[in-house]
């Protein structure tokens, strides 16, 4: 799997998911034989109750079993729910492994991927990938892959069964079948269509409530969130109808399953009564007694139970042909995405050149050319409106993306940055919004590295946090949780920043970062970058915003390739609307 | 009992004619259902032996008997879909008028002085609220259905086969009763574990993607990744645990069935050697054994899942703060006939809740007539919670402040941040009341948003917000104060509206500004005093204070 060259990549979501379930053959195999074990078991008791009830009837003096035939009684149900446990059991541990096949593939696929340099791909999407929707593949995994062979194994298991005693039964068995095989087709066929509807409601009624949550306050204050909560309202019941229309399909396709299985259980109940008033004799191998009967109307609803359970696990292969759509978009972009450099040793930088540079997507610029020359303590602004390629030129000059076109010289020697150890060592980055992990402050700022206490608040004093961080409950162990914690923007670049201080590194890119703080703390923070430059920093920034010149060297005009520029920036805007998830 | 679960139980008393017809669907289906396996277990037995001999077979009635079967056949097929259907739209629509109550309580408070978690909030009002449904869905309906089950099994059995009540009433009494507290016992706790391990999970995740860069520049993806499988295989671990004790229970409910099963059958066929029971009897009773253990292994999840669901209640009730006292508002309005607005705050004290010293103590002012305010001072003076008080969005520990307007309206206040939602334009601005387009277009080009209107894709329709048309930090500000425009209210308060303006816009603009209000009062916070028209009042915030 680690070999990224093979050229037939999943063509449809069913190979890469048959493909992960390959991790858990064994089990798989395990649990079929458990099923066959059951589906004999039930032979066996419809065997035993027939025989012992025909007796029953038939025999006088009539004499109960015997303790041996009693024990067999309790050792075929027992048999029967024990092999259930254990198919169960063995499910769990089979779903626990192709799940973490699977996790493990889309993790190394989206860190190799470098994913946040997709913008197509949303944090929230990714993050729901990785956890939460291979994680309900639980059942998935568990039952419907074993069960998807069993439904085939079981009823022949049943219908040969019911061939020993007689011919009739089992024909009507075989005719009602494959109708029903039919019908559960068009029914998953169609119901594909309102589970996409559905989810679409799903993702509209929860971009509202996240955006509606933010952004309550301009509603409090004209005093309509009375009308907001009734268009809430109105979602949510769209979101409801929708979710009715897929369970509609569902229930549908399991009543008419019942259905089937009742009209010919009927036929069966119905041919065997009119046999045994001797209106006919057709069907048995040698004539029909109330043991044949028994036997044959117990097994009857045993044919259908395996196709009827597969119809109400069904709904689990929906989701996991979903999953597996996603981890397909997912494969593609990677197999789209640039190969490893080989990894050499960049020297210390002394200054860079860039001459003519161009980055963007796949050999696809995005902007203009640019160039210009940076020295140790100097300072860069890139300006230009949204949409021109901004992020993505810092991407470029951080190593996280290949150039399309110029060059890079470092220490006037022309330089590939991509994926370079030696390069990532000395360069910082700070996006718009600062990146602050899900853990301690002390790992937020070290980073795996060892730093004593002191150093960590002289950096952190340095970027005018120290008072911040001694405020918090557990100082240098509070924990920032998602989105940040109790930090506000500014207190988050604060942050990050002091984290800058710490590493020390030589250049120092950053996307917009006050694009999101307020004026006062937009000045504060570009004063505390005055001095990471004073210490001999370099600093790129991009911004659309007009800075007091005095901080910056330079000023770099990025300007968008023009064919490009507007009528992407629409469909990225246009894209993002219609399709929320992935 | 919290105010949710309360709520819960209103919501469920609105809805009662729904959730009712679910759990008598469930019911008559259960019924059905058994009936038809022991009814058609009957009639094969009768006619065989209604064959044995030409007589008996020629006046046996094999037309009703099958009849019947044909009718509980279609009533269970038919009652299960009916029942499926009914019980889901009844909880789906107990859901969504939940959600929209809690959000109508989130929304009915400022969240000034402590904000909540909207991350969290957001996910549990869209998805948690999910697990709610197992009250009715998992609880309450199987939980009916079992016990109705339990009911007419056993009055069955007690009428034709007495003896064998001696057994079934323990095994009956230990799986409807015994097995489902064990059940929840053992499982509820794993997956409380579960749900905390899932959330963060998920938070690592997302913390993976979103610091990607500097995880990247620091060597740390390897790590991070690595924390994430560790964490998602002890999730699964533990879910995995927590549906093994399941099925462990299950497997222990299916062991006394079939206890039960074999001395039913047992005890049937004796008594029909004895000839006390008909051998017909005895295979419809063991058939009517049969079903209804399928029916009664259904009760062992029917505690926890009632548990589950008043959890969720109880998250969603937390996460809401749904305890904490209602609100009033704190502030004033008089109806006046004057067309004179006034603004009076008397003996104002304001304190945040855990700081040692109060913001200001017994403040007094009158802002009266028309005219601008400017207050002034550094930030850290306390002009934002000024503000926050004259908007309600914060409420004094003591003193009050009256509203006097001749409007009979609160003021209209303009927020340091402007809430941009991501809705159309239109909707951006009217914020649900109705303007017409043409006001909608002056109130644009009073702060010189029209042309930029204009070039919008849609225009007026265009949508703005997270992942739409995102304004610059300065378009914002004047959307902020197009929406101040349009409520055209009497009494006005702007706090720092001109931030991330340029300054030449900035001035133009509350020139024009300072036209088109001139009847109104007008409060303004600001860093930035050459904004002032020459007729307007500055009041340092230091000169409110010691008054």
């Amino acid at each position: 799997m680690s070999d990224n060259n093979h050229s037939d990549r999943f063509s449809t979501p069913v190979k890469l998911l048959s493909y992960a379930e390959k991790t858990a053959r064994a089990e798989s195999f395990i649990s079929v034989l458990l099923g066959l074990l059951q589906v004999t078991m039930t032979i066996a008791l419809a065997y035993w109750v027939a025989s012992h009830l025909h007796h029953a009837v038939y025999q006088s003096p009539y004499q109960l079993p015997d303790a041996e035939s009693w024990a067999y009684l309790v050792g075929i149900l027992v048999t029967r729910s024990l092999a259930n446990f254990l198919q169960s059991r063995i499910g769990n541990y089979a779903s626990i492994k192709i799940r973490n096949y699977l996790r493990n593939w889309a993790l190394e696929r989206t860190t190799r991927l470098n994913i946040r340099l997709f913008p197509r791909f949303k944090v929230a999407e990714v993050s729901n990938l990785l956890t939460s929707e291979i994680d309900k593949q639980f059942g998935y995994f568990a039952e419907y892959v074993a069960h998807r062979k069993l439904a085939v194994y079981m009823p022949v298991a049943v219908l040969i069964a019911a061939a020993s005693v007689n011919w009739v039964v089992p024909l009507i068995l075989l005719f009602t079948g494959p109708m029903m095989v039919v019908f559960m087709v068009l029914v998953g066929w169609k119901a594909g269509d309102a589970s996409r509807d559905n989810l679409q409601q799903l993702n509209r009624l929860g971009d509202l409530l996240t955006d509606r949550l933010k952004n309550l306050q301009p509603l409090q204050l004209v005093g309509t969130t009375e009308q907001e909560a009734d268009a809430l309202f109105k979602q949510s019941e769209n979101y409801r109808r929708s979710t009715m229309k897929v369970l509609r399909i569902a229930f549908l396709s399991g009543t008419v399953l019942e259905f089937f299985a009742a009209v010919s259980v009927a036929l069966v109940a119905v041919y065997l009564g009119l046999f045994f008033l001797g209106k006919y004799d057709i069907g048995s191998w040698s004539g029909l007694t109330l043991f044949e009967g028994v036997f044959l109307l117990m097994l009857a609803p045993e044919f259908y139970a395996p196709l009827r359970k597969m119809g109400a696990l069904y709904h689990q292969k929906t989701d996991a042909v979903t999953l597996a759509e996603h981890l397909i978009k997912l494969d593609e972009a990677d197999a789209a995405a640039a190969k490893v450099a080989s990894s050499c040793s960049l020297p210390d930088i002394q200054s860079i050149r860039v001459e003519a540079l161009i980055s963007g997507n796949a050999n696809r610029g995005v902007h203009r050319p640019v160039s210009f020359e940076l020295n140790a303590g100097e300072a860069l602004l890139l300006k230009g409106p949204s949409g021109t390629g901004k992020t993505t030129l810092l991407d470029t000059l951080a190593g996280l993306r290949t150039q399309v076109g110029g060059k890079i010289i470092v220490n006037g020697e022309v330089t590939d940055v991509f994926r370079q150890q030696s390069w990532y060592r000395q360069v910082g980055y700070m996006p718009q919004t600062a990146e602050l992990l899900f853990g301690s402050l002390r790992e937020n700022l070290t980073l795996g590295s060892q730093y004593a206490d002191e150093v960590l608040f002289e950096a952190l004093r340095a970027a005018n946090a120290e008072s911040l961080v001694r405020s918090l409950p557990g100082q240098l162990d509070y924990v920032i949780s998602d989105g940040g914690g109790r930090l506000s923007g500014g207190q988050a670049q604060r942050i990050a920043l002091a984290r800058v201080f710490l590493h020390q590194p030589s250049l120092l890119l950053l996307d917009e970062p006050t694009a999101n703080l307020d004026e006062q703390t937009a000045q504060e923070f570009m004063q505390q970058l005055e001095l990471y430059r004073r210490r001999g920093g370099m600093v790129i920034m991009s911004s659309h915003l007009h800075h007091k010149s005095d901080f910056f060297d330079q000023v770099v005009d990025l300007e968008a390739l023009a064919s490009v520029s507007q009528s992407e920036s629409e469909t990225q805007a246009k894209t993002t609307r219609e399709t929320h998830s992935l | 009992m919290t105010r949710l679960q309360k709520h819960y139980l209103y919501l469920l008393w609105r809805n009662k004619g729904f959730s009712l017809l679910g759990i008598m669907m469930a019911v008559i289906t259960a019924y059905a259902g058994i009936a038809l396996v022991a009814t058609a277990g009957w009639f094969i037995s009768a006619a065989a032996l209604a064959g044995l001999t030409a007589v008996t077979a020629m006046a046996f009635n094999y037309l009703t008997p099958g009849a019947i079967v044909r009718g509980f056949s279609m009533a269970r097929t038919a009652g299960r879909y009916a029942e499926r259907l009914t019980s889901h739209e009844a909880t789906f629509r107990l859901i969504s008028r939940l959600r929209s109550d809690i959000f109508r309580f989130l929304a009915s408070r400022f969240w000034v002085e402590q904000p909540f978690d909207r991350h969290q909030t957001g996910s549990r009002l869209l998805q948690d609220i999910q697990h709610v449904e197992s009250i009715y869905l998992s609880a309450i309906s199987p939980g009916v259905v079992v016990v109705s089950v339990s009911a007419g099994y056993l009055g069955v059995l007690g009428y034709f086969l007495p003896e064998a009540l001696m057994i079934a009433l323990p095994v009956v009494g230990s799986v409807v009763v015994i097995m489902p507290l064990l059940y929840s016992r053992l499982v509820i706790q794993p997956q409380d574990e579960l749900h905390t391990l899932r959330s963060t999970q998920w938070q690592t995740a997302s913390s993976l993607i979103s610091n990607f860069r500097t995880l990247v520049l620091h060597d740390r993806i390897a790590k991070a990744t690595d924390d994430l499988t560790t964490q998602a295989s002890r999730a699964d671990g533990l879910e995995v645990k927590a549906v093994n004790r399941q099925q462990w229970i299950a497997f222990l409910t299916q062991v006394q069935l079939v206890i039960l099963i074999v001395a039913v059958f047992y005890l049937a066929l004796n008594a029909a050697s004895l000839q006390t029971l008909e051998p017909a009897n005895a295979l419809m009773l063991l058939l009517l054994s049969l079903g209804s253990a399928e029916i009664l292994v259904a009760a062992c999840p029917v505690v926890a899942s009632l548990q589950l669901g008043i959890r969720a209640l109880n998250r969603l009730n937390h996460v809401a703060e749904l305890e904490a006292k209602d609100t009033n508002e704190p502030r004033e309005l008089i109806a006046s006939k004057a067309t004179q607005s006034t603004l009076q705050l008397s003996d104002l004290c304001y304190q945040y809740p855990g700081q040692p010293d109060p913001v200001f103590a017994h403040l007094n002012k009158q802002f009266k007539g028309s005219g601008w305010y400017w207050i002034t001072g550094p930030s850290g003076s306390g002009k934002s919670t000024l503000m926050a008080l004259l908007a309600g969005q914060l409420s004094a520990q003591l003193g009050h402040i009256q509203v006097v307007s001749a409007d009979k309206q609160f003021p209209a206040v303009m927020p340091q941040s402007i809430g941009v939602l991501r809705a159309p334009l239109r909707d951006n601005l009217c914020l649900h009341d109705d303007y017409s387009d043409e006001q909608l277009w002056q109130a644009l080009s009073i702060v010189e948003l029209d042309q930029w209107a204009r070039n919008l894709p849609q225009g007026l329709d265009t949508w703005l917000g997270d992942g739409e048309w995102q304004p610059s930090g300065g378009e914002t500000k004047r959307l902020g104060l197009a929406r101040i425009l349009l409520q055209d209210r009497g009494i006005i308060l702007l706090d720092e509206p001109s931030a991330g303006m340029d300054a030449a816009l900035a001035q133009r603009l509350f020139a024009r500004l300072a036209e088109h209000w001139q009847q109104k009062l007008v409060i303004v916070n600001t860093h930035q005093t050459f904004l002032m028209q020459s007729d307007q009042t500055e009041i340092p915030m230091s000169a409110l204070i010691t008054t």
